[in-house]
């Protein structure tokens, strides 16, 4: 293991960390984006009038991104990209809270902790099912 | 020819990083290309970006839309910079990382600064892809295992 990368690592600025981590975060959601649209760098080339060679340098995680380019691609994908602190928090400051409420009959059971997987809500087992309906 | 040999760089959660080492050398290439840079000032914004994405890629993983292709190797750009590292990206958790330098040509045949360092790479990947084939050296999930030992 190279101590020589872990020392030179502590010396990198601030400054330079955060153009890296804001360098990828932007990456990493117009892939995102890319992604969900079905579409390809490809094809973001050509929505942008671009060479698909620049939009993959884009692409590398070091690119200094100008306001101009984020907005043209923005634009193009007709979403965020780029979230500023202050917008968002006016955004979602609104929904404070939500009020709910819930309707649970007497011996009505509930899912176990463990029915709760990372992907999702999994459904109650048949004797479950039966002891919600006898009640 | 010279002997080289892969050595572990680093262990990251997501990528495994691995470097070169040159028989004889005291260093292996990535440190050297450290130990070269760290205290030139002209490139210290782009030499640290380097280190940093080195660090962020093996958080992440070594996606391979974050390499430049160099034909069977790939390089480590600053797009504003002409700063380059060489690398291997095998998978998104395994990278041999190599040298780096400052490229004075448009063309990476013309510089005598990178042609070596690109050579190397590029030779190194043929190399290691033939013993693969022979099933002499293995990638196992994170680890490259096996025959590490390669005349370039």
């Amino acid at each position: 293991m190279s101590k020589i990368f872990d020392k030179a690592l502590k010396e990198v600025s601030d400054d330079v960390k955060r153009f890296v981590d804001n360098s990828f975060d932007v990456v990493n959601q117009i892939h995102h984006v890319l992604t969900e649209k079905n579409l390809s760098q490809r094809d973001l080339a050509k929505m942008l009038n671009k060479k698909e060679s620049e939009v993959s340098k884009w692409m590398s995680g070091t690119h200094n991104f100008t306001l101009r380019s984020i907005s043209k691609i923005e634009s193009v994908l007709n979403e965020e990209i780029v979230s500023i602190p202050i917008k968002s928090r006016k955004k979602y400051y609104t929904v404070k809270f939500v009020p709910v409420k819930t309707h649970a009959k007497p011996n009505q059971t509930y899912p176990s902790k463990e029915d709760y997987q990372e992907e999702g809500y999994v459904k109650p087992s048949k004797k479950e099912s039966n002891l919600c309906k006898v009640a | 020819m010279k002997r080289l040999y892969i050595v572990e760089y680093k262990l990251f959660e997501s990528t495994s990083l691995y470097s070169i080492h040159f028989e004889g050398k005291e260093h292996n290439e990535t440190d050297d290309f450290i130990l070269r840079f760290q205290s030139n000032s002209k490139y210290k914004e782009n030499y640290q970006t380097i280190l940093y994405w080195i660090k962020k890629i093996g958080e992440d993983g070594a996606l391979e839309r974050y390499f430049r292709p160099e034909w069977k190797a790939s390089a480590i750009p600053v797009t504003s910079s002409k700063l380059r590292l060489y690398c291997i990206r095998f998978s998104d958790d395994i990278l041999v990382l190599g040298n780096g330098d400052i490229k004075t040509a448009k063309k990476v045949k013309d510089c005598p600064n990178c042609y070596p360092l690109f050579k190397t790479m590029n030779d190194l990947k043929i190399q290691i892809d033939k013993s693969i084939r022979k099933k002499r050296t293995f990638i196992k999930e994170k680890k490259i295992e096996g025959k590490l030992d390669f005349l370039i």
